[in-house]
């Protein structure tokens, strides 16, 4: 993956964002992580990536991140339900963005919601995964690429 | 049959005739022997009546008698006598011979004659006592008969009264008992012709219910066929309807490849399109359309079918897409000359989708790892696992250095420059191992880092470029480890070749190995061409003077052979598959007798034949017999002779053919001896053996070639 | 059997030309483009015409349109590049029967057209 394509997903990221609470997202100094040791935060959505290159994208946050985005747009039931939906909503952005971006050689998936801290998320063992930390209003969440 | 083929209704047909004329048969017996009892009935009628005739005319004749003294005889008394005795006549000779008699309504009616045997003898019997009788009574009766004819008429109508009743007793029931049997004879009939349309009827429905349970078998058996074959194949085989669904009978694989529990009834492009591009399905439609509604030829427009590989995902658990390909293929189903469906056969072609992706991946990778193996092998292994320590250390450094989120201008100040000294330690060593394009690759982070520098705006994100190229850098090193790994099993496997100095560091900072690189950059500038030379071995200050001076000529004039003549145009090495620079490996080293043995080798098209063949002969080194019969090795050989030259005009760096027959010379002159090996496309390898300073005897040069 | 090629390519008519030449088809006519084509279709009455799609003047498929309405019972065999399935579709559903992909052999091309005239013989 590179990072044009790296780009695509950030970008789509902070349009989120940025166009939805009116507070633009920080992005962090990206890095490589550990297949076995990335960051999962309490929602986590994931979207699998097949075709040509394969693997999976998933964005991770806290449920306080997602609650204060809910209030910040005027949603004020903020029950766990309605978390999960939002964390769907932002890996819906993202793929639904991506298949647009992206060429033949990505077929993207359907997100899938995952909620708890504890959960590993399975990702490609042979290849470093790309780590975007994320900053919204004080909030750290996470853009992990790992893509072969 | 009726000339007209009847096939399997045949034996129906039959059975049906025959139960017909069986019915047919019954119903005209039944008419026949009804009628017939009809007509005995009458006749027992009649014969009853013949009883009471005869006792009439016993009561005429006596009342006549009684009369005869009376003054006013009654008148109708003759004419009744008469009447009953003149029907009585007529029946009875009705009865003997057949003919007419009148029926109790006074109508003529016509009787047969009695066949029964028993019944023709009463009548016979029944005439002898008649006809006396009856003469007697024409005589009473006749006009201005007397009294004593009178009493001779009731004489013997005293006679034969009560024989005439017996007999005519006895004929009726006589022919009582014969109507009697026939009505038993029509019931037999009718039992028969019954029992013979049942055991027709039977032997239909048991002919015709063996047929149609056979061909229920047949069709069960074809049935069972189909399951089996819908069950058990690998294919996704289905009808499609002009509605584009799913017809209900598909086989069971069908529901795995798409991922559904029920393909049956659903419409395929409402299936696909979570899964292949709009414009996939857009033109799916089109292509079905095509299929279905238009004339167009089958086999002609398969190439545009745009389903023949389309990409299913399926999250099989959480965060795993698991991909497959399937490719439909669609064959017309026609009724007529109209296409009423489509038949689709689905494949799942993922394994074969794969291996050519495998393919394709793996000739780029081998593409790669072929270049870098050219650079790998003249590394020494002991200090390319040093290496790859340090990279890979060094890489984890910059990844640590990432990883920190500290923001802030200065932080991330401090963290360029801090990727960037490592980066730099790291660039140093891998070109001090001779391993250019990593060299290259962290050259052009170097670059990154400078420009990211030059940002006032510097933020986290800035960083991207930064951890891509870093996380190539990675891959890179693994690549190394994976072809190092390779080749020292190849090597331990087989022995190619002695092990060959390593062209470390030092050795590569060697003043004469600057000169010669300087003097191989300088003539491949002028050449539009690219060279690296790398150096192994000895010090040559270390060698005597002679033996310095020869080696340095020599390595000289193989410098300017190689580039002139071998090595291609960057171009045309990236064509071959080989890096830009053409590579010049020299190694010099002492040999056991105290000798120098030199070795240079250029990874260039090669020693071509055919075009020294053409140069000698143009030089006339050759006569046109002898080009045309020399060997390869002697052909070679002709490179060292004087005023050889593949060149066709002279320059600077060659073509006035004098080069290598100057080598030649100065080998020889030290005693020493050139092997050439060399294969065409890939290489041209020199190697120069001078013997010690204190053993110099003057001997014939030798040139092996082995190519 | 009477053949108009219409391509835009000079190579590409020249190797049709010859390679049905040599099947036995009649050449009575190449055109260029698509405008030259309908012309050319009206005057020389062909049976079978290959047809590129993408040409100056008047694209493929307004060409078969039109070809269409002089000649409806021609045959017309779409020789064009696979780069648009959609437009190759487009094009048969306006009238053409087969379609070859570019680039092709000769062998490719004469089962084509033995394909087209074959079906055309029969019905």
């Amino acid at each position: 993956m590179d990072e044009e394509q790296l780009r695509i997903f950030v970008t789509i990221l902070q349009n989120y964002f940025e166009q939805q609470t009116l507070r633009a997202a920080e992005v962090g100094t990206p890095f490589l992580g550990e297949p076995s040791a990335l960051p999962v935060f309490d929602y986590t959505a994931v979207i699998g990536i097949s075709g040509v290159r394969r693997g999976c994208v998933y964005f991770t946050a806290p449920g306080e991140l997602l609650r204060d985005v809910l209030l910040r747009v005027g949603e004020p039931n903020v029950a766990e339900a309605n978390l999960a939906d939002l964390a769907g909503e932002i890996a819906n952005t993202i793929s639904g963005n991506a298949r647009r971006d992206f060429g033949p050689d990505f077929m993207i998936s359907v997100p899938v919601v995952m909620r708890g801290r504890g959960q590993s998320i399975q990702v490609p063992r042979d290849a470093k995964p790309y780590v975007i930390p994320l900053r919204w209003s004080k909030h750290l969440a996470a853009l992990v690429v790992s893509v072969r | 049959m009726f000339g007209i083929d009847l096939g399997k209704y045949r034996t129906l047909v039959v059975s049906i005739f025959l139960f017909l004329l069986f019915d047919l048969g019954v119903l005209v017996l039944n008419f026949v022997i009804s009628s017939e009892i009809a007509q005995d009935a009458e006749a027992v009628n009649l014969a009853g009546r013949q009883r009471m005739l005869s006792q009439r005319t016993a009561k005429a004749a006596l009342q006549i008698e009684k009369q005869a003294g009376s003054e006013t005889p009654d008148p109708r008394l003759p004419a009744e006598l008469a009447l009953a005795a003149d029907t009585f006549e007529r029946t009875l000779h009705a009865f003997r011979n057949g003919g007419e008699t009148v029926s109790g309504g006074g109508k003529p009616i016509l009787l047969a004659r009695l066949d029964d045997a028993a019944a023709q003898d009463i009548l016979t019997r029944t005439d002898a006592v008649w006809a006396p009788y009856r003469k007697a009574m024409q005589a009473a009766l006749a006009p201005g008969a007397g009294a004593e004819t009178v009493a001779a008429m009731v004489g013997r109508a005293e006679d034969t009264n009560l024989q005439l009743l017996g007999l005519m007793n006895e004929l009726t029931t006589r022919m009582e008992a014969i109507a009697a049997s026939k009505a038993n004879n029509l019931r037999m009939v009718q039992v028969g012709g019954i029992s013979l349309a049942t055991i027709n009827f039977v032997i239909i429905l048991v002919h015709f219910i063996g047929h149609l349970r056979r061909a229920d078998r047949e069709l069960e058996s074809a049935r069972k066929q189909t399951d089996d074959i819908l069950r058990t194949t690998q294919e996704g085989l289905f009808l499609l309807d002009p509605e584009y669904r799913i017809g209900t009978q598909h086989s069971r694989a069908l529901a795995g490849m798409l991922g559904t529990g029920q393909p049956g009834g659903a419409n395929l492009l409402d299936l696909l399109r979570p899964v292949v591009s709009q414009k996939t399905l857009d033109t799916a439609r089109e292509y079905l359309d095509l299929l279905l509604k238009h004339e167009v030829k089958e086999k002609l427009v398969a190439s545009l079918n745009p389903l023949d590989r389309v990409e299913i995902n399926m999250s099989e658990a959480p965060g795993i897409a698991s991909q497959r390909y399937l490719k439909f293929a669609f064959n017309r189903v026609k009724e007529g000359k109209r296409v009423t469906h489509l038949l689709v056969t689905a494949n799942d072609i993922t394994r074969r989708v794969q291996l050519e992706q495998d393919l394709k991946e793996s000739e780029e990778r081998s593409a790669n790892q072929m270049s870098m193996l050219v650079e790998l092998l003249r590394v020494d292994p002991a200090a390319m696992q040093e290496f790859l320590a340090g990279a890979g250390s060094a890489l984890d450094g910059m990844n640590a250095l990432l990883k920190d989120q500290t923001e802030g201008r200065e932080a991330h100040g401090a963290r360029i420059n801090g990727i960037y000294r490592i980066a730099h330690r790291l660039k140093g060593d891998a070109a001090g191992l001779g391993l250019s394009s990593l060299a290259g690759n962290v050259h052009a982070l170097e670059t990154q880092l400078s420009e990211l520098r030059e940002r006032s705006d510097l933020m986290g994100e800035h960083f991207l470029p930064v951890t891509v190229r870093v996380k190539a850098l990675f891959a890179d090193l693994e690549a190394i480890q994976s072809v190092v790994t390779r080749v020292a099993a190849m090597r331990a496997a087989v022995v190619v070749d002695p092990p060959r100095p390593a062209a470390d560091a030092q050795a590569q900072a060697l003043q004469f190995v600057q000169r010669w690189r300087a003097y191989a950059t300088q003539i491949a500038q002028r050449r539009q061409k690219c060279v690296e030379l790398s150096y192994g071995g000895i010090d040559i200050a270390t060698l005597d003077a002679a033996q310095r001076e020869t080696i340095v000529g020599v390595v000289n004039q193989f410098i300017r052979n190689a580039i002139v003549h071998g090595i291609e145009s960057p171009d045309e090495r990236r064509v071959r598959g080989k890096p830009a620079a053409g590579q010049l490996s020299v190694y010099v080293m002492r040999n056991e007798e105290g000798g120098v043995d030199l070795s240079f080798r250029d990874d260039g098209q090669g020693i071509s034949t055919e075009r020294i063949r053409l140069a000698a002969l143009k030089s006339g080194l050759l006569s046109p017999e002898r080009a045309h019969t020399s060997t390869d090795r002697e052909l070679i050989a002709l490179i060292f002779a004087p005023g050889m030259s593949t060149q066709d005009h002279a320059d600077t760096d060659a073509g006035r053919g004098a080069g290598l027959d100057a080598v030649k010379e100065m080998v020889v002159g030290q005693g020493g001896r050139i092997r050439i090996g060399t294969t065409r496309g890939e290489y041209c390898h020199f190697r120069v053996t001078l013997p010690a300073a204190a053993a110099r005897p003057v001997q014939p040069a030798s040139e092996e070639i082995k190519a | 059997m009477k053949l108009l090629i219409v391509d835009d390519s000079n190579i590409i008519r020249s190797k049709i030309a010859r390679a049905l030449g040599a099947y036995g088809l009649e050449v009575v006519g190449l055109a260029a483009n698509g405008r030259d084509a309908v012309a050319r279709a009206a005057v020389t009455r062909p049976d079978v015409i290959t047809m590129d799609l993408t040409m100056p003047e008047m694209d493929g498929i307004q060409c078969i349109r039109e070809i269409r309405k002089l000649r409806p019972k021609v045959q017309i065999l779409v020789v064009s590049a696979l780069a648009d399935k959609a437009t190759a579709i487009q094009a048969l559903k306006e009238g053409a029967q087969g379609f070859l992909c570019k680039p092709f052999t000769e062998q490719e091309l004469t089962d084509a057209i033995g394909e087209l005239i074959e079906e055309a013989q029969n019905g």
